[in-house]
């Protein structure tokens, strides 16, 4: 980033590049999709927990968070991105037996 | 398929313990849902439970056909390689000298993950049949049901993948 003007006590900040002039969107990627996690009868705790873990990196009390969310409330939101990259964490989570399904985070 | 199966961590190796009967039941739960898994011509609730939409919006069905052809072999390739190992290490099982009846099964890392998501696919395949609700609870079966003996290989299958997992979690 460079200084073009100084016009009294401004300052005017101009960008160099497109991608710094979306610096805001690079620090907070475009999120347009979300992956939800939905409860079943079938999927224990403590496996669901580990998935959780395994997958996404999470931590043990986050992922048991999130999976007390799933259990208690129906569902939960356990990832988010792009269309590619929800795609292929509910394909890594049906590969685990776990029902997931992705949408446009509205 | 009363007792309680053992899992235990044997240095760095996760050691099942079962009786020849449950290896052999398993091998036959197992074998079923392989020749499931590869005919794939079958759809019923058992087949939608283990490979379900990705995209639940009804207007998304051009991008779900497309995920659907990107990842549906690969899914079905992870299961049977997963569903290989795990028969492999079935009949590999070895009986425990000095105890009568009972075979241990030594599982590296791996082998304990394939493990796990195979037992929790026969899970999902045996308790989408029974269609086990919320609240099911062996103990309320009644012996005279005549899935009574699938609603106990359901029980002991949950207590085997419970005990791998609190051993794999640590």
């Amino acid at each position: 980033m460079r200084f073009l003007a100084e016009t009294g006590t401004e300052q005017i900040v101009v960008p160099d590049t497109v991608e710094e002039l979306l610096g805001d969107a690079d620090a907070r990627p475009d999120l347009p999709w979300i992956v939800l996690v939905w409860d079943d009868p079938i999927n224990l705790m403590d496996y669901v927990t580990f998935v959780f873990q395994k997958l996404f990196g999470y931590s043990r009390a986050k992922a048991r968070k999130l999976m007390l969310q799933v259990h208690n409330e129906g569902k939960a939101v356990v990832s988010s991105g792009t269309r590619e990259r929800c795609e292929n964490d509910v394909a890594r989570l049906h590969a685990h037996g776990l029902w997931a399904t992705m949408q446009h985070d509205r | 398929m009363s007792r309680r199966p053992t899992v235990d961590r044997r240095g760095g190796a996760i050691v099942l313990t079962l009786h020849p009967n449950e290896v052999q039941v398993l091998q036959w739960v197992f074998s079923d849902l392989g020749r499931m898994l590869s005919d794939g011509s079958k759809v019923d609730s058992v087949t939608q439970r283990l490979f379900p939409r990705a995209y639940l919006d009804p207007t998304e069905e051009e991008s779900e056909a497309q995920w659907q052809e990107m990842v549906h072999g690969d899914l079905v390739d992870t299961r049977m390689t997963a569903m290989t190992d795990v028969v492999r290490s079935l009949d590999n099982a070895t009986p425990i000298p000095g105890r009568v009846e009972a075979s241990e099964l030594v599982l590296d890392d791996d082998q304990a993950a394939h493990w796990m998501t195979v037992l929790n696919d026969a899970r999902l395949a045996v308790g989408t049949a029974l269609e086990v609700s919320p609240g099911w609870d062996f103990d309320e079966i009644d012996p005279s049901d005549p899935s009574y003996e699938l609603h106990a290989l359901y029980a002991w299958m949950t207590e085997l993948l419970s005990a791998l997992v609190t051993v794999i979690a640590g």
